[in-house]
């Protein structure tokens, strides 16, 4: 099975005063759908970025299926990064773009892409620098959804993207994956899009591996603790905080880990924490919690 | 991955270097009809400007290093897809300002402005041997200014604004230091350049104190040498190409 | 089908319940092809690893059977099946609830058939 592991990745600038990645240890498996979430400049693009090779590590090493993937033909042609950067010629057109991608990828998937462009209303006679941010990512997201790669990773495929176009995107993508299964590594902000749509859950805050588990694991771990505060915070005394709200008497603590084998308190109340909310406290959380 | 630099490279040529020449062809009729220039004049000045266009052409390394990483390849497969483009170009492009050249000869029976021809032909004293070998100098000689111009590209490619300047005037720096070394040595020291002409005469094969004709092996085996040693350096460089954000 | 993503419940689970009810309800009847994991997903935005895991649960319990090249459809006797199974619960969700809450208001079993009776009698 193909494996895309990530070891010891160190990254840093300026002489290493600035350290943007911090030995990271993550895995990649196959067919899996990854949501890769942080804040702004949290790591994510740079992290992205080495996987792909497009920029180098100051330490550590990418491997897929054990080769590092550097300077890898082989590996690199299973590995496919959409980006945000301009990675075309001046004054393109999107016609010759999609051209050159088939005739670059043996087994580029062309009735997809003449699908996606007719659901997306794309006019493929324009040229790409011309278009609205919106539809370059949607000429992105069509090259990155055909081409014949085993990892596919997406970087805020959504930018600019309307509603219609959203929804368009993910059913489209959910097709894609059951008919041609590989592994999708997502990155964006809008969490709440694809919180039921990811089977892992990958967060890097300041440089370094805050969460990576599966998405229900994760569901089945958090929990919302709420009740008057005495008995909550005795109760969660020992657990592993990751947010605390307070109104009045009440506090709700949001916790992660297995609950403690004492009784619930009568008037404590425990429920699930929904993955968005998950994330959007780890986010907030200063400091990064062990777990 | 053949199939791929195959498609990069076919991609590159078709786009800049064959609508190069459509466009350098329709200009030269252009100019032939508006202008009535005589034919060798408009020649000669196409294929100046001709050259100079691919000569800046060449230098712009960063997007086509932009479009292979996009499309998974390795730097080393791009620096392959580079020297295949830069000696199809070097080719054909030597063809045609041979080509030229002989038109201009044929037509005119003036003597062309090539230096080749000055100072090299004749070595061999058979007419034959000369054509071949000043066609395949030609070649080798065009290749060697791509691949310098090329190195230098990509060096410029991967500096700042900063390293850029310090580039481009350590070159110059390069070129006028000489001079200067020998201006000063002619004018405080001696007026003796006998080492200097006998390392002239190895290096180039020109003889300066006789009236012989030069030998273009020489010349031949020195370009060579520096191709040599440029193309270790672009590759190392290219290896370095990042993307910037 | 419905989904409550803010349930506390594992998406699966809710999946599964969700074909179970529409089955218990009649709305996919027996014999009839239900929709496929990919148009599921497509429809709700869920990971199809995520449906086709309740689907399987569901296989499991002898309610849906996969027909290989043509889809899923409701096995015979499934929504019979459903029935009885809802019934065994409906002890244990319902009526021992009912009387432990019965013991916090201090209700006798009296009390409790009357108010039962009640119910009956006004609806």
């Amino acid at each position: 099975m193909d494996k895309l592991e990530i070891k010891n990745l160190n990254r840093n600038f300026k002489f290493g005063k600035q350290k943007v990645l911090k030995n990271i240890n993550v895995s990649f498996l196959s067919n899996k759908i990854y949501g890769l979430f942080g804040e702004n400049g949290a790591g994510k693009s740079t992290l992205m970025s080495i996987i792909a090779d497009y920029n180098f590590p100051t330490s550590g090493e990418v491997l897929l299926d054990g080769e590092n993937v550097h300077d890898n033909d082989n590996a690199l042609s299973k590995i496919y990064y959409m980006n945000q950067n301009n990675m075309y010629p001046k004054n393109e057109k999107i016609k010759k773009i999609f051209k050159l991608t088939k005739a670059i990828y043996k087994d580029y998937d062309s009735q997809l892409q003449e699908k996606l462009v007719n659901e997306f209303k794309l006019n493929i006679k324009l040229r790409f620098d011309k278009l609205s941010t919106g539809y370059k990512s949607i000429v992105k997201i069509i090259i990155a959804l055909c081409v014949p790669c085993k990892f596919v990773i997406l970087d805020e495929p959504t930018l600019g993207l309307d509603a219609r176009n959203r929804d368009i995107f993910y059913r489209e993508l959910i097709e894609s994956y059951s008919a041609n299964p590989r592994t999708f590594i997502i990155s964006t902000h809008i969490i709440e899009e694809i919180d039921k749509l990811v089977s892992d859950v990958v967060m890097i805050d300041n440089g370094k591996i805050v969460l990576n588990d599966t998405a229900d694991n994760i569901r089945s771990k958090a929990y919302s603790v709420n009740g008057p505060i005495d008995l909550v915070s005795d109760y969660t005394k020992d657990l592993s905080v990751i947010g605390k709200e307070e109104l009045g008497q009440y506090v709700t603590i949001d916790v992660m880990g297995s609950l403690p084998n004492k009784e619930v308190p009568s008037g404590v109340k425990i429920t699930k924490i929904e993955l968005q909310k998950l994330i959007v406290n780890l986010m907030n959380k200063d400091g990064a919690n062990d777990n | 991955m053949i199939i791929k630099e195959t498609a990069l490279y076919k991609n590159i040529m078709k786009r800049y270097f064959l609508y190069t020449l459509i466009y350098m062809a329709i200009l030269f009729s252009i100019n032939i009809l508006l202008n009535r220039m005589r034919l060798l004049e408009n020649l000669s000045q196409i294929k100046t400007t001709y050259l100079s266009f691919i000569v800046v052409m060449i230098c712009f390394n960063y997007y086509l290093f932009k479009l292979s990483i996009n499309f998974g390849i390795s730097r080393q497969s791009l620096y392959k897809v580079k020297l295949s483009l830069l000696c199809s170009i070097a080719f054909i492009v030597n063809i045609i300002t041979f080509s030229t050249n002989l038109l201009v000869y044929f037509f005119d029976k003036k003597d062309l402005n090539s230096f080749y021809i000055g100072l090299y032909y004749g070595f061999f004293q058979n007419n034959i041997f000369d054509f071949t070998f000043m066609f395949v100098f030609g070649i080798i000689f065009t290749f060697f200014i791509f691949i310098i111009f090329n190195t230098l590209g990509t060096l410029l490619s991967l500096l700042g604004v900063v390293g850029k300047i310090i580039c481009l005037v350590s070159i110059y720096a390069m070129f006028t230091l000489p001079l200067m070394l020998i201006g000063i040595y002619h004018d405080f020291i001696s007026t003796d350049f006998s080492v200097i002409n006998t390392i002239f005469s190895i290096v180039t094969g020109i003889h300066t104190s006789n009236n012989k004709c030069g030998n273009p092996i020489n010349m031949l085996v020195t370009l060579i040498i520096i191709i040599i040693i440029m193309l270790f350096i672009n590759y190392k460089l290219t290896k370095r190409y990042q993307i910037r954000r | 089908m419905q989904f409550d993503f803010q349930s506390p419940e594992p998406i699966f689970l809710q999946v599964s319940n969700q074909i179970e009810d529409a089955i218990f309800t009649g709305a996919f009847k027996e014999g009839t092809q239900i929709p496929s994991t990919t148009e599921i997903s497509k429809t709700f935005q869920i990971n199809p690893a995520t449906v086709l895991k309740g689907m399987n649960l569901l296989v499991n319990n002898n309610l849906l059977e996969k027909q290989r090249g043509r889809g899923t459809f409701v096995t015979y006797g499934a929504q019979q099946r459903v029935i009885n199974e809802r019934r065994e619960h409906f002890y244990h969700d319902y009526i021992l609830n009912l009387i432990n809450e019965s013991k916090k208001l201090h209700l006798s079993k009296d009390d409790i058939l009357e108010l039962i009776k009640r119910g009956y009698d006004n609806g």
